[in-house]
């Protein structure tokens, strides 16, 4: 019993430890997903005034648990409250500003052929993300997380991303373009 | 006495008589010729005109020469007589009114032998006439005959 | 030199250029001081605009916490000179990024301070980065001024150019200028200097306008005339004159001459007709006195001291004729020795009188000897004759001083005079005795003081009747020097 307990108790560690690097390292990415908003320009259309709140949305598997709510709590951008949403079919997720897609394969490239035509800012982290046709994905970078664009797919949606943000990103294009 | 002659030129005729009294008041023996002006006077020296016919080795002892004489005055006829070799060492002694420095000067730079002047007062005159006659004719050796020739 | 004793054409140049160089000078100034104040303006303003470009560059940076990209991004200042160090600080204030120029020698402050300018040795502006009105960081950048002395320098050599090339333009143009104004004062001058140095006054200056200066120049020139017409009637005047007084000294001469002719004439034609008169009476005593009565040969004895008398005025009215016409000699004469000569002479005329002499001795006097002999003559003989009365004679001869001067005295206790007639005393012919009395021509003393009075003295005489006399003269020329 004494033996089950200890590894228990050592397989607990090892999963809170790696959840723990996991939080930073998500911690981190829900920062820049609401930074995002700061650098990235909508149609007008998409943001109205000023008591409609900007909406990161995820889709698919959340891997930041209540991260990014904590990041966005009664943060501002330009007067907009800043809210969190999680989807569970992508035609619901258009909705969204900047929408955070936790899928891969087929299923990524459906959710973002049901996206096409909306102003949506999509954020993945899948190796094929930009291939399929999103707009963003996290890459860690010498052990600093750091982000690939393609500015095309993004521009095909309506969406302006600020020269700045577009500096400190890889520029990516999709394969087939 | 006949070569001591004295040879009196004077014009005015009163100085004339008064003169001629004053030579014989001393005992004057010498023969005194007169003349009465300039001309005559050189004509007699130089055996001229009137007296052309004149002995010309026959001088006078002494002339007394006036000084205001008309035609040639006095100060010109002694200028002649000593201009001229056969009178130039004659004794000429200038008997005259005239006390004027320039004509003492002039008269003793032609050669005058003496210069007296005629006083008024006759009886100073015929004193000083005397004193003349002794010492120019009696006194002073005349320059040797030879001179005169 | 002074600048007040330029000729005035330099002055009107140099006046004209003080007033250019001052003008462009306080012009210069005022540009100067308010392009500095622009340019100053403009430096700050640059220097906001450079932090603020700088700022939003690196908000992106500085978002997503890439000091590579905010370095990058802030190296891109030293395209800006000016530009020493720049800084970005994170929203907690700590260093992020930073840029500094290669020959930067201070560093950056740990944190920043306050937002804001502050202009000292460095030019430093502290702002805020702001991304969507939020503040995310802090900028710093340090700026020099060589912006500014970069300026100075390069507009100093235009300033400088400026005023140089306006000083030389107000040369040019005064000394241009100044011809029409000062060309006739100038020529005036040059006119007045040559009247006055060659006393010309028949020079005239031009008249160039009708104008102030042209009125000058006529009033000049009509000044000149006067003085010009006035001269000559000067002239005239003095010409005239000189010829008067040429014409009034011949006159003089001729009569002077006209007058030596009538003493000489006196002298020789008058003294032959006396010495017959004399001679021919002395005849008729000798010849016919026997025939004449007492009263006749009295008579006739008359007539000889008359013609006597006459003879020695003659006499006296020649030597005193001769005393004024000759020429004075002066030289060094001891009057002591000349009275003894004289009363020598008198002792031997009357060798019968006894006379009390007294005689100063020396007696030096500085005069003509022969004239002073005639003065001695005259007085001495005075004295001996006035004193032939008085049973105890005396006569003395001396020096004696009054109103600071030497004067001759010569006293007697002869008859003496009254003083009423004193003033007569000198006038020729003139006696104050009568002949019975004491003989005497009356033209002595006439000659004494004509005598006296041309070696530049004064004669005068003190009397009293049978007191006696005493005679004062005085030899200027012959005064001692000291």
């Amino acid at each position: 019993m004494r033996f089950r307990m200890a590894i228990l108790v050592f397989f607990l560690c090892a999963w809170v430890s790696a959840y723990a690097e996991d939080s930073l390292e998500y911690k981190v990415k829900a920062g820049f997903l609401l930074n995002f908003i700061k650098f990235a320009e909508w149609p007008a259309a998409a943001l109205g005034d000023k008591d409609t709140p900007i909406v990161i949305g995820v889709l698919g598997d959340n891997p930041f648990g209540p991260l990014l709510e904590k990041t966005v709590q009664n943060r501002e951008v330009d007067g907009h409250k800043v809210s969190v949403r999680k989807y569970k079919q992508a035609k619901d997720a258009r909705e969204a500003h900047v929408l955070f897609i936790g899928m891969k394969g087929e299923q990524l490239a459906g959710a973002l052929k049901a996206l096409e035509g909306s102003p949506t800012l999509t954020v993945g982290e899948s190796d094929a993300f930009i291939d399929a046709g999103g707009m963003v994905r996290f890459v860690i970078r010498d052990e600093k997380v750091g982000f690939e664009i393609n500015p095309a797919s993004a521009k095909k949606a309506g969406l302006k991303i600020g020269a700045q943000l577009l500096r400190l990103a890889k520029i990516v294009g999709a394969k087939g373009e | 006495m006949r070569d001591k002659i004295i040879l009196l030129v004077e014009d005015n005729p009163d100085d004339e008589v008064l003169s001629l009294r004053a030579f014989k008041k001393n005992n004057v023996t010498n023969e005194v010729i007169v003349v009465r002006d300039g001309q005559e006077a050189l004509d007699y020296l130089f055996c001229a005109g009137a007296h052309a016919h004149r002995d010309t080795s026959i001088q006078p002892t002494v002339i007394l020469l006036d000084l205001n004489l008309p035609k040639i005055d006095g100060l010109e006829v002694l200028r002649r007589i000593r201009a001229d070799n056969r009178t130039r060492l004659l004794p000429v002694v200038i008997l005259t009114s005239s006390k004027e420095e320039q004509d003492l000067l002039r008269g003793y730079g032609l050669g005058a032998n003496s210069y007296i002047r005629k006083p008024v007062n006759f009886n100073e005159f015929v004193e000083a006439v005397g004193k003349l006659q002794l010492y120019w004719t009696l006194l002073n050796e005349p320059p040797p005959h030879t001179a005169n020739a | 030199m002074r600048l007040r004793d330029l000729s005035i054409k330099w002055k009107f140049v140099v006046t004209i250029m003080i007033v250019c160089v001052s003008a462009i000078l306080a012009s210069v100034a005022v540009l100067f001081a308010f392009e500095y104040s622009a340019m100053e303006a403009l430096l700050e303003r640059d220097l906001e605009s450079i932090s603020r470009v700088s700022a939003s560059n690196c908000t992106a940076a500085l978002t997503f916490d890439d000091p590579q990209a905010a370095n990058d991004t802030l190296s891109a200042l030293s395209a800006k000179p000016a530009i020493e160090a720049a800084g970005l600080y994170d929203k907690e204030g700590r260093l992020f990024a930073s840029y500094r120029r290669a020959d930067d020698k201070n560093t950056l402050p740990e944190r920043p301070g306050s937002d804001g300018l502050e202009k000292a040795s460095h030019l430093t502006l502290i702002g805020p980065v702001m991304l969507k009105q939020e503040r995310i960081g802090t900028i710093y950048v340090r700026s020099d001024f060589s912006t500014l002395s970069n300026w100075i320098g390069a507009s100093a050599w235009v300033f400088a150019g400026v005023v140089l090339a306006t000083a030389l333009a107000a040369l040019l143009l005064s000394s241009l200028l100044q011809k029409p104004f000062l060309a006739p004062i100038v020529e005036l001058a040059d006119i007045a200097r040559q009247v006055s140095a060659k006393k010309d006054y028949s020079l005239r200056a031009a008249k160039h306008a009708e104008d102030e200066l042209g009125l000058l120049v006529e009033k000049f020139n009509e000044m000149l005339a006067q003085i010009q017409t006035r001269d000559s009637a000067l002239e005239q005047a003095r010409d005239e004159l000189e010829v008067r007084v040429q014409e009034r000294t011949r006159d003089l001469q001729e009569t002077n001459k006209e007058l030596e002719a009538f003493s000489y004439s006196v002298a020789h034609d008058l003294r032959a007709p006396l010495r017959g008169i004399d001679g021919f009476s002395q005849v008729l005593l000798e010849d016919y006195g026997p025939r004449l009565d007492e009263t006749g040969q009295e008579h006739l004895q008359r007539v000889r001291s008359a013609t006597q008398r006459m003879a020695q005025l003659l006499d006296d009215l020649l030597s005193r004729s001769k005393v004024t016409r000759s020429t004075l000699r002066p030289s060094q004469v001891d009057l002591h020795e000349l009275a003894n000569a004289v009363l020598a002479d008198l002792r031997r005329q009357n060798p019968e009188r006894q006379v009390e002499v007294t005689v100063d001795a020396p007696l030096i006097a500085k005069g003509d000897p022969g004239l002073l002999r005639i003065v001695l003559d005259n007085l001495l003989g005075n004295a001996w004759k006035f004193t032939s009365k008085k049973e105890r004679a005396r006569i003395e001869f001396g020096k004696t001083q009054a109103d600071g001067a030497s004067v001759f005295f010569l006293r007697d206790n002869g008859a003496g005079f009254d003083m009423a007639y004193a003033a007569k005393l000198f006038t020729v012919f003139h006696r104050l005795h009568k002949a019975s009395d004491f003989p005497g021509t009356g033209v002595g003393l006439a000659t004494v003081q004509r005598i006296v009075q041309r070696h530049g003295g004064r004669i005068w005489a003190e009397s009293a009747l049978e007191q006696g006399t005493t005679f004062y003269f005085t030899l200027p020329n012959a005064e001692e020097r000291p």
